[in-house]
């Protein structure tokens, strides 16, 4: 017997399973489960639906949120992030453009912060003639703590049409991983 | 039977029987958890519409879910707005919703709060199946209970906007 347990194991053999095949099973099995929780908590696959935010997001494009990026820290203004539409698996994709304590009005399709128009480097022409922005017009609103005013891309659609406003800090879930 | 392994006996006997009374006698939560299925069941169908005798049935299941003054505000955008008050306005409402676009009703994500004595909220994501490829759609609703001997009913219903405007 102490000569069976002497014999040296093949290499390939450590290399596939380690030198002891349990302690190697139970090390994978406690990665694998890591990498779920951590995968779970940090991460969440989102799936593009709606032409609201055309041309930077396409229907049906997949992309993931980062549900750890407000954990420290809020919201900043150009951030595409997800937001609570119906509990935790129907979401807003929208982009940050009013912070809190900020006043925000739209005036033929300019936004003011506090007055001062918002250089909006993000929006891209369409395609189809109209333009984006299109003369939208929203009246001015003061945000209060903990709300972000919250858009779309895609601003040469009907203002009726389009979903839009303030959201509560508690209704984020993340930032787009992958701009 | 050794004084060690009579006293072991009995703690079990205990959780067994605490474990019997909870499976038995449903806590406040569970008994709002089965209104809100009841609810759910009354107006959900799978594809075809119900006909009169079983609409009358629904209609009565439904009627046992709410209360006289419910009150029921709907905002869905771009699909759905308006209220509804009294429980004749609401089971007319229902009955038509039943018989013009029946569909699966699946509610997920139910929490419970603010669970006093005699009234409760809860948020609930309701979605419906109509079986068309876009007939899906899913929407956040707050609901407020209210306990009336012994029993919880739907006092109101409000959907959550994710977005507000003012």
């Amino acid at each position: 017997m102490s000569q069976l347990s002497d014999t040296p194991i093949p290499w390939w053999q450590v290399m596939a399973i380690g030198r002891n095949p349990r302690t190697t099973l139970v090390r994978l099995a406690i990665t694998l489960v890591l990498v779920f929780v951590g995968f779970r908590m940090s991460i969440q696959p989102i799936r593009v639906q709606g032409i609201s935010m055309q041309p930077t997001y396409r229907d049906g494009q997949r992309r993931f949120l980062n549900k750890l990026a407000y954990r420290f820290a809020t919201p900043q203004r150009g951030d595409v992030i997800g937001i609570q539409e119906a509990g935790k698996q129907v979401l807003l994709l929208k982009r940050v453009i009013g912070l809190p304590g900020e006043r925000l009005r739209i005036v033929q399709g300019t936004v003011l912060i506090n007055g001062e128009p918002l250089e909006e480097p993000y929006l891209q022409p369409p395609t189809n003639g109209v333009p984006n922005p299109a003369r939208w017009n929203v009246a001015e609103v003061q945000l209060q703590d903990g709300d972000h005013y919250v858009i779309g891309d895609n601003r040469s659609m009907r203002q009726d049409d389009h979903y839009f406003g303030m959201a509560n800090q508690n209704r984020i879930v993340g930032r787009l991983m992958n701009p | 039977m050794s004084p060690l392994r009579r006293k072991t006996l009995i703690g079990v006997l205990i959780a067994l029987a605490v474990c019997a009374l909870w499976w038995v006698i449903p806590s406040e939560e569970e008994r709002i958890r089965h209104v809100l299925e009841q609810a759910k069941a009354s107006v959900s169908s799978e594809g075809k519409p119900a006909d009169g005798l079983a609409l009358l049935a629904r209609m009565g299941q439904l009627t046992q879910c709410l209360t006289r003054d419910v009150e029921i505000q709907v905002d869905v955008f771009g699909h759905l707005s308006g209220n509804l008050s009294g429980l004749d306005e609401v089971r007319a409402a229902a009955a038509g919703m039943t018989q013009q676009f029946p569909g699966l009703i699946r509610l997920s994500e139910i929490q419970i709060s603010e669970l006093m004595p005699t009234s409760a909220k809860a948020t609930v994501v309701a979605s419906i199946n109509t079986g068309s490829p876009h007939g899906q759609n899913a929407q956040e609703f707050e609901l407020r209970f209210r306990k009336w001997e012994g029993r919880w009913y739907i006092s109101k219903v409000a959907t959550v906007q994710a977005l507000r405007t003012r």
